[in-house]
């Protein structure tokens, strides 16, 4: 650990962002920052807290979207109703996040920014349109979700920049599910994530299906041909299997060949298979 | 049995609200503030020469108080506890990369650390023999001078190759086990002190403090009275902390400096440094007739020892012995090797390679009772030691033989399971469903090796009792097992007698806190001091109260006549009656179980006496994911006696917990697997529904018949829930742990991918 780090608690957005130099690094939680600072691994000399900024907090309903505050905790996504209701597969997501000492102080924020290819918000994020307002020396701006990540554990965000908060686009879709295969129920990484989101027309067809795999590739991403495959269809244990196919090929198209695929292009087949099982039968 | 007053029930254990209350009772919070802090450096390579050590670089830093190596030790640089091999600071060569090569004594844990880094080791690396098919090569480097092979037991009895012959059913199957890391809760943590005799003190967590203080000795040269062990309240053990591993650290900068010294592990220090479970590739082959009896087994254990001894002699002796599992087999040969390689040494861990044999020969009977068409549970009880059998060591069994009656206590919780649980459809339909069994049986303290223990009682002249044990309580319990023994005898409650227990100035040597033996062997001396002082207590009361022993009673601190309760002396007055005619108002009690060496071909009386124990998993796979959740495990466990039935229910609870990690997720990978972020234990969310079911066959040799618990509580959970996965799937996993990429290989093997019946 290094022996002289500054530190700063601002309570305005715009106050964090003068304080963000180049060697500055941000602590919501702390669940990932301390890691760092115990293994070595964050060299800078100045942590800015944001756990004082009002405006990061706020977890509202706005016209037709959910606004969740970049500093939310994993714990209030998983318990609040608003979430539960509108946003279903977030709250499983923040169900699985974890363990509850853990959810009690990560926050949505710093599981974004700090952009593990496991991160479990990443799937419902993008699964709901997730757009990020993101301030900076230059202001504000909206990117979405999907454009924050670069690589494994390598953030799209640049130095001085914040995130705001999320604004995310609630679906009625029939089936709006999240599901994660770790080593064990609790306090456990994810293997392989996936979000799902898929509706049925009145001739019982899959009218639209979205598709988004976590924690198999470098960054969270749509499955767009998987999606594509499964519009149109009728639901059936063939079209999940070939659905299911698509995907594993879609993945590897990414990845290439490593060994964790022994595993994991049959669990994802296997876990979309799963999910997609309510548009056939309600269990 | 004939109810008794304090054993049997429910009890507290004295010391837990100094634990509850967060007291600071751990060695790492008691330690002074003044204390130096000590740090090692360590090889971080696997095998090599060291050519030569420069400190004086490290030794300019402020703030370091001394730098130690191999030729600051006056002694024997030679620790483990059954064959010496293990140097505190190397001497010449290292063999593994936790071996620590010089010791940094300073002001800070900041300073210790950049003194460590600035020592410079100019190495000359030889082969790194990882594997055991490394290290048996007939060309390989010599890791001892003596070879790699440190021990190999071998048992045979009987004509394994004409039972084979005869044999309806043969089985032959290679057998994987992983490494494991004991995780228990308290890294290890240790400070030195000189206390005002003189002594090198040293408080410590340790299963075994009279231990520790012999090699300590050795090591510094000092006779024994010159080294005092005080073992700290210790967050367990499991076996790793029958090693010495900050003790010796401690002793040398402590020796030098005449100043207090602490050495506390990180998580990261601790999985590197200290012993792990052993490895072993086990290949066995047993033989069975048309109705499914034993006839035969084959064997051959090889498990991967690391770079030391350790335990390593007693962890092959005791698979070897436990290989048949709780079955009379009359033709056996096998034999286990401990073999050297260049991993941070594998040493004792709850069960001594009996859980490893376990889930070889449970799977064996699993395998012959499907090839026969006989149910599982059936074919155990067929095979099942009866009074009179005799064991593949000779040695005939008529007592406290349990394992037909844990058997019957599961049998019907299992016929329920199948006829009930295995027919309702999970509630996720991906899943498939699996019940299994698993059984074992364990000799209770060191196999076929002398076993003492020693205890007294001192009886104050103001009536008061003190109790002094050796016997390190980690946590199991063993504190609150002698004072309900001892409160038995004595007629009062467990709560008036004060236990002095595990310090080395105070107490005599109690034996190691392992083989769960404390309560059979310690709890044996106890009983048998505080015997003679209740005997005593009578002898006196005959002659005050002019009543005969028969007639008397110890009740409540006093001695009274059965008949006439007005006739009552108190321990008080006893006691200064005793005094007055001279006697020492202290009292012996020794015990070491009836066993015998086993000869060239194993032969012998291994154990005093042996716990029994059968456990039913109810498993869920997922046949798509891999995933498998224990749902319910039905423990029966014969104890011979249950002196505290919660702490029993509490170890039984505890060990499943350890089972279920060994059978689906726990893997110590060395040299990738460096703390807890990357060890996976199961959490609390993980467990299983237990159902702990206490057996009691007495044992005539125990503690008002008590035997153990402490090992027998992992060892049968994960055979019975790789049975059960075999049962869900179709298709079974011949290597620990089933974690998910065995399970989904297992699974797309019996086809389930391409199969849609699961969800008919």
């Amino acid at each position: 650990m290094r022996e002289h780090i500054e530190y700063f608690r601002p309570t305005t957005v715009d106050e964090a962002v003068a304080a963000l130099t180049d060697e500055a690094g941000i602590i919501a939680g702390g669940t990932d920052m301390m890691i760092d600072l115990r293994s070595g691994s964050f060299k800078g000399s100045r942590l800015v807290d944001v756990t004082g900024i009002e405006e990061l907090r706020v977890l509202k309903e706005e016209g037709d979207t959910v606004i969740v505050g970049a500093g939310v905790k994993i714990e209030e996504l998983r318990s609040n109703e608003l979430v539960r209701t509108k946003l279903p597969a977030l709250a499983q997501a923040a169900n699985k996040f974890a363990g509850l000492q853990v959810r009690n102080q990560a926050t949505i924020g710093g599981n974004v920014g700090h952009a593990a290819p496991c991160g479990d918000t990443h799937p419902p994020l993008i699964l709901y349109d997730g757009v990020a307002e993101v301030a900076g020396p230059g202001g504000r701006e909206m990117r979405p979700v999907a454009e924050l990540f670069s690589g494994p554990n390598r953030s799209a965000l640049k130095a001085g920049e914040l995130l705001v908060r999320f604004i995310l686009k609630p679906d009625t879709a029939a089936l709006v599910d999240f599901q994660k295969i770790g080593r064990r129920k609790d306090l456990a990484i994810s293997r392989v994530s996936l979000a799902v989101l898929a509706d049925k027309n009145d001739k019982g067809l899959i009218s639209r299906a979205k598709v988004v795999l976590g924690a198999c590739m470098p960054t969270t991403r749509r499955m767009p041909r998987t999606e594509e495959f499964l519009n149109g269809q009728a639901p059936s244990l063939a079209v999940f299997r070939e659905a299911a196919g698509l995907m594993a090929a879609e993945m590897i198209e990414v990845t290439g060949r490593r060994p964790s695929l022994a595993y994991k292009e049959p669990a994802i087949q296997g876990l979309l298979m799963r999910m997609l099982l309510p548009l056939i039968r309600r269990f | 049995m004939e109810p008794l007053k304090y054993i049997g029930h429910d009890h507290v254990h004295p010391r837990v609200w100094e634990k509850a209350k967060g007291e600071p009772v751990f060695a790492a919070d008691m330690a002074p503030d003044n204390c130096l802090v000590l740090k090692a450096l360590r090889a971080g390579r696997h095998h090599a020469e060291i050519v030569s050590i420069d400190v004086s670089e490290a030794e300019k830093i402020e703030g370091v108080a001394g730098i130690f190596t191999s030729a600051d030790i006056p002694g024997r640089n030679l620790m483990g506890i059954i064959n010496k091999d293990h140097p505190v600071l190397a001497v010449g060569k290292i063999r593994s990369a936790a071996d620590a090569v010089a010791l940094v004594a300073a002001e800070t844990e900041e300073i210790a650390q950049k003194a460590v880094d600035a020592i410079k080791i100019e190495w000359n690396d030889l082969p790194a023999l990882m594997t055991i098919e490394e290290a048996l090569a007939p060309d390989a480097a010599k890791i001892h001078e003596k070879g790699n092979v440190l021990f190999n037991r071998v048992i045979r009895r009987g004509d394994v190759d004409a039972a084979f012959a005869n044999a309806a059913h043969v089985v032959e199957k290679e057998y994987d086990t992983p490494c494991i890391e004991h995780c228990y809760m308290e890294p290890d943590a240790g400070y030195g002190f000189i206390d005002d005799d003189g002594a090198l003190a040293i408080v410590v967590c340790t299963q075994n403090p009279h231990y520790d203080r012999g090699d300590v000795a050795a090591l510094m040269d000092l006779p024994e009275e010159k080294v005092r062990i005080i073992q700290a309240v210790t967050g367990g053990g499991f076996g790793s902390k029958l090693d010495i591993s900050v003790q010796g650290l401690i002793a040398v900068a402590l020796y030098h400096l005449k100043r207090p010294v602490a050495y506390r592990y990180t998580r990261e220090e601790a999985f590197l440094a200290t012993g792990k479970r052993h490895p072993i590739k086990i290949i066995m082959k047993t033989g069975v007739d048309k109705d499914g009896k034993l006839l035969a087994m084959h064997a051959r254990f090889l498990a991967n020892g690391g770079a030391y001894g350790s335990y390593g002699i007693a962890v092959v002796t005791r698979a070897a012995v436990h290989a048949t599992g709780p079955y009379e087999i009359p033709n056996v040969d096998i034999e286990a090797l401990e073999i050297y390689t260049n991993h941070t040494f594998r040493g004792a861990m709850r069960g001594f390679g009996t859980p490893q044999a376990a889930f070889a020969s449970e799977c064996q009977l699993d395998l012959h009772a499907e090839a026969l068409g006989i149910d599982p549970m059936e074919i155990r009880l067929r095979n099942a030691l009866k009074p009179g059998a005799v064991i593949c060591t000779g040695q005939r069994l008529d007592e406290s033989l349990g394992i037909i009656p844990c058997l019957e206590e599961v049998k019907p919780h299992y016929e329920k399971a199948l006829a009930e649980w295995l027919k309702e459809p999970p509630a996720i339909p991906t899943r498939r469903r699996g019940v299994g069994l698993g059984a074992m049986w364990y000799g209770i303290g060191n196999t076929a090796a002398q076993n003492p223990s020693t205890a007294q009682i001192e009886l104050g002249l103001d009536g008061s009792l003190t109790l002094f044990t050796g016997c390190a309580d980690i946590g199991q319990g063993s504190t609150l097992i002698f004072g309900q023994l001892a409160a038995e005898v004595l007629g009062l409650e467990p709560g008036r007698i004060k236990i002095v227990s595990a310090d080395t100035k105070y107490t005599t040597n109690a034996g190691a806190t392992s083989a769960s033996r404390q309560t059979y062997i310690s709890g044996n001396a106890v009983v048998r001091a505080v015997s003679e002082l209740a005997d005593m207590l009578l002898t006196r009361a005959v002659d005050r109260l002019k009543v005969a022993k028969e007639d008397l009673e110890l009740i409540d601190g006093t001695v009274r006549s059965k008949k006439d309760h007005s006739k009552c002396l108190t321990f008080e007055q006893l006691a200064k009656n005793l005094h007055h005619i001279g006697l020492p108002l202290k009292w012996q009690g020794y015990f070491d179980p009836d066993s015998t060496p086993l000869d060239e071909n194993g032969q012998g009386r291994p154990y005093g006496a042996y716990a029994y124990a059968c456990q039913m998993a109810q498993v869920e796979v997922d046949v798509l994911t891999g995933e498998v959740e224990v749902i319910r495990v039905v423990a029966a466990h014969d104890v011979g006696r249950a002196i505290s039935p919660i702490n029993l229910v509490g170890q039984i609870c505890g060990g499943v917990a350890m089972g279920v990690g060994y059978a689906i997720v726990e893997e110590f990978d060395p040299g990738k697997t460096e703390s807890l972020k990357d060890y996976h234990l199961v959490t609390a969310t993980d467990m299983p529904e237990v159902l702990p079911i206490i057996v009691e066959c007495p044992e005539p040799s125990g503690p008002f018949g008590a035997k153990g618990i402490g090992e027998p509580a992992l060892v049968p959970t994960a055979p019975a829930v790789i049975n059960a996965i075999y049962m869900a799937l179709g298709a079974r996993i011949y290597s620990l742990p089933a974690n998910l990429e065995r399970v989904m290989e297992a699974s797309r093997e019996a086809g389930w991918f391409e199969r849609d019946d699961w969800f008919e």
